[in-house]
């Protein structure tokens, strides 16, 4: 169903943890499992879309601090918490602060299932959305400074005359660069290029 | 004389002599000798061993002595002890090298204080005889004073450089160093010898695109500007940091401008320090949110289990309130907290305001007041607490004298002694003396009621740390059955998975049975105490105990024991409160039982060979099949006061001691409660 996609699972209690292993690995996810947050952290960053099932209440680092720690370094994870007594302080606090849930122990199979669903569709959409554009970035990076200047004319809406006038060149030399830069950014259409310049922004 | 005096003659010769001196052993004219007095500075003529030949009277006035008197001295004499190697030392290079020698050093004098002088000394040479020499000197001591004041200001000067802890840079005109202070060395780690008289720009390119530039140069327009948060990067260092630039234009005291001071703060520190407080105070934020949110919880559940308990005080004080007796309850001192309708109406006042106008003792007759004060001070002395009765007269607001019957008992109310007095007018003595007993068996109905509170409480706590110790072995047994399900209802089931979940969740639920099991024998082990009871007394002694409030409520209670002894490990308060409890409870189910039918039985019997059954058996309407499955429900509850915790306590009880507790509806009609407690061995049933 999900092949590329990858659960985390921390947990500090091991029937707990296994348990959730086999739950979500029946519902078809690859999942990975970790005793306590450090080791979480030492692993690498998964390639495919993930998310992290975590538990609230933990000794040495607690959820709420893996949470952070992993806000810092720049890991956009989406987690679902786990906790034994939900405290509403706390669960305000996680769920501020991005948490895709907040679900009561024992978690009822169904609640849990689609909320690991949406917290990987949440990530694979966030990976797609960086994805594009990183490959739009690296067109952009393909442009000569020249075509650059241009570019930005371009999508203002000036006429190739207007253009030529401000950069003080041939209207010839506009219709070559601009024939390049839609070339290069890969766009059909003028429309699709100020769509691509928008994204850029 | 050697090779050496003889060229050093001839040096003495090529020497000019200096002005004023004069040929040694020349003798000086009455004339030249009035212009040497004249001179405004101190002359002498000294012989090569330093004793003064001559001297001039300016000479003589700063040494204090008479021209005559000076001479044949040592000079040296004049002269401070520490000062006068260096003396010696200038006379030898004189006459060793003819060299005039000019120096400072320190004079004494008849009558005055040491003073700085400035000696001046030339040789002269005369043929073979022996050489001469012309000192001529002169206070000096305010120069010095000046110059040594000159030379502390610069000092100090310097010293508030060294000591300034921020970077301090003056530049010139044209934006040239003049002044890089240690701090700045410290900072840049540049020497000043590498950035003094430089141009700024040439040292810092970097501050042209940074703007220092251009604040130098605004500050040479008359300007002062302020630079938050400079990066000290841009000196072009590695070292992270951040400091705060002020410049302002250096004007020189007729204030023009001269060139740009410039202070430099290190601010890294206090920015980290910003940085901690900000992350401590999240912290701060963090916990007083989690606080708040625990408060809050405990606020209501205090809330829901003190609602119970004001429903109980009210009743309590509804039966006070309607009392024919007198009530009155006093401090220790006697002041009067509450009293109620009927001892208002006896006393003849209108409002308790008006009874505590005066001090409760004024309503007494003076004989009484005079026995009264007599016994209180007895009892204080003996400290005896029992509950106290005597007979007091008092004199009524219209001036009636009453006798009273007073009984009062002293009461801990959270943790305050407090009296409460029940006075009994005693034209109405029968009745007061059955209320009176009512009011004691209703605070003694109170009391359990509170303890089982105590009990409730205590259950609260128990059951938080059961959840939590609970919740995980029920999630892994939640989590791994449902993960059976899905892999057993897949088109190709998956076995080894699903017998390893079901192989977790027997772990688990024996994981769960032991949390339980640990609870529960702790809380066997804190609360209860067993000893040998003797079941048929417990219950005569109970019946006995509540008496009063059976009779009040119109119903008989009949005793069915068993004639044999039969004997329990029980707690005794304990059982006695599962008895009340199950007796009131049958009270309560009758209230609209026509009054002689009223009745309640209570019987013993022992039950095969290992136990006794306590029943309770009422006459009320009996139990719905629904309110039955529900009895032993923690709150759950048919009376309209009721909290529904009678039963639960009870059974709580009864299953500690190893018995069970039930409920049967009676053919006849009503309802029966059994308990059963295993007899105690070796004394069970005494034949």
């Amino acid at each position: 169903m999900n092949a590329e996609a990858i659960v985390y699972v921390v947990d500090d209690d091991e029937a707990v943890r296994k348990s959730l292993d086999r739950l979500i690995r029946s519902a078809g996810f690859a999942v990975q499992t970790f005793p306590s947050a450090r080791e979480f952290l030492s692993c690498p960053p998964p390639p495919g879309p993930s998310c992290l099932i975590l538990d609230l209440k933990m000794p040495e680092i607690t959820g709420l601090e893996l949470q952070e720690a992993l806000i810092a370094a720049g890991r956009t994870i989406p987690i679902v918490f786990l906790t034994g007594f939900g405290r509403v302080g706390e669960s305000v606090r996680a769920m501020k602060a991005g948490a895709v849930d907040f679900l009561e122990k024992p978690v009822k199979e169904k609640t849990l299932l689609e909320s690991v669903r949406r917290a990987i569709d949440q990530d694979a959409r966030h990976r797609k959305q960086a994805g594009e554009l990183n490959a739009i970035r690296k067109r952009f990076a393909r442009l000569t400074p020249r075509e650059r200047d241009v570019f930005r004319l371009v999508i203002t809406g000036m006429l190739n005359k207007q253009i030529a006038f401000q950069l003080a060149i041939s209207e010839k030399t506009v219709k070559v660069h601009r024939a390049r830069i839609m070339e290069k950014m890969e766009a059909p259409s003028l429309a699709a290029l100020v769509r691509l310049a928008e994204r850029l922004a | 004389m050697t090779r050496d005096t003889g060229n050093r003659r001839k040096a003495l010769r090529a020497n000019p002599a200096p002005p004023g001196a004069r040929r040694g052993g020349e003798s000086l004219t009455a004339r030249q000798s009035e212009m040497l007095d004249m001179a405004p500075t101190g002359a002498c003529l000294l012989s090569e061993e330093g004793l003064v030949l001559e001297a001039n009277r300016t000479a003589a006035g700063l040494l204090g002595l008479a021209k005559g008197s000076l001479v044949d001295r040592p000079f040296a004499g004049f002269i401070l002890p520490e000062d006068r190697d260096r003396f010696h030392f200038h006379l030898r290079q004189l006459l060793q090298f003819g060299l005039p020698q000019r120096w400072d050093l320190r004079m004494t004098a008849e009558g005055r204080e040491s003073f700085w002088s400035r000696l001046e000394a030339t040789a002269a040479w005369d043929g073979d005889g022996p050489a001469l020499i012309r000192l001529f000197f002169s206070d000096i001591t305010d120069a010095k004073q000046a110059e040594q004041a000159l030379i502390d200001t610069n000092e100090f000067h310097t010293q508030i450089l060294a000591c300034v802890e921020e970077g301090l840079v003056v530049l010139d005109k044209d934006l040239k160093y003049c002044l890089w202070n240690p701090v700045m060395e410290r900072i840049t780690g540049l020497p000043a010898e590498q950035v003094v008289g430089k141009h700024c720009l040439a040292l810092f390119p970097g501050f042209r695109k940074s703007g220092v530039y251009r604040l130098f140069e605004r500050a040479l327009a008359g300007e002062k500007c302020t630079m938050e948060s400079a990066p000290l990067s841009m000196f072009g260092m590695g070292t992270p940091g951040w400091a705060i630039r002020r410049i302002s234009p250096l004007r020189d005291f007729r204030g023009e401008i001269i060139g740009v001071i410039a202070t430099l703060t290190d601010i890294t520190d206090i920015k980290h320090a910003q940085d901690h407080l900000k992350q401590a105070r999240d912290e701060l934020e963090r916990r007083v949110d989690e606080r708040t949110a625990e408060l809050k919880q405990a606020y209501e559940a205090l809330q829901t289990e003190s609602l119970g308990r004001r429903e109980e005080e009210g009743n309590y004080r509804r039966s006070l309130a309607t009392s024919p007796l007198g009530i009155r309850i006093a401090t220790a001192d006697g002041k009067t907290l509450y009293t109620n309708q009927a001892l208002l109406d006896i006393l003849g006042c209108e409002s308790m305001e008006e009874l505590c106008a005066v001090p409760f003792s004024k309503y007494y007759t003076q004989d009484s007041y005079r026995v009264f004060l007599k016994r209180f001070r007895k009892r204080l002395r003996s400290g005896n607490l029992q509950p106290d009765q005597y007979a007091i007269n008092v004199i009524t607001k219209h001036g009636e004298v009453r006798h009273l019957e007073v009984s009062r008992s002293l009461t801990l109310w959270g943790g305050k002694r407090e009296y409460c007095i029940v006075y009994h007018d005693c034209s109405a003595r029968e009745q007061a003396e059955e209320m009176r007993r009512r009011i004691e068996q209703l605070r003694i109905y109170h009391r359990q009621e509170l303890s089982q509170f105590g009990r409730l409480a205590a259950v609260g706590e128990f059951t938080a740390a059961i959840t939590h110790e609970l919740s995980q072995p029920l999630s892994a047994i939640a989590n791994n059955a449902a993960a059976a399900r899905r892999f057993l209802s897949r088109p190709r089931p998956d076995r080894a998975e699903s017998l390893a979940a079901l192989r977790e969740i027997i772990d688990n639920a024996s994981r769960a049975g032991a949390v339980i099991r640990r609870f529960r024998s702790f809380m066997l082990r804190k609360e209860l105490h067993r000893r040998s009871i003797d079941v048929n007394r417990l219950v005569a002694d109970t019946a006995a105990l509540i008496h009063h409030e059976t009779d009040h409520r119109q119903v008989a209670v009949n005793l069915d024991l068993w004639p044999e002894r039969l004997t329990a490990m029980a707690g005794k308060i304990e059982l006695q409160q599962v008895l009340i409890n199950l007796i009131f409870n049958g009270c309560d189910a009758m209230r609209k039982v026509a009054v002689p039918l009223r009745r309640i039985d209570v019987r013993t019997v022992p039950k095969g060979a290992g136990e006794v059954v306590v029943s309770v058996r009422d006459n009320g309407p009996g139990l719905d099949e629904q309110v039955k499955g529900r009895l032993f429900e923690k709150f759950y509850t048919t009376k309209a006061g009721g909290l529904g915790m009678g039963l639960v306590v009870s059974k709580r009880i009864i299953e500690a001691y190893g018995g069970r507790i039930w409920a049967d509806n009676n053919a006849t009609g009503g309802t029966t409660f059994s308990f059963s407690l295993p007899i105690n061995a070796g004394k069970g049933v005494a034949r």
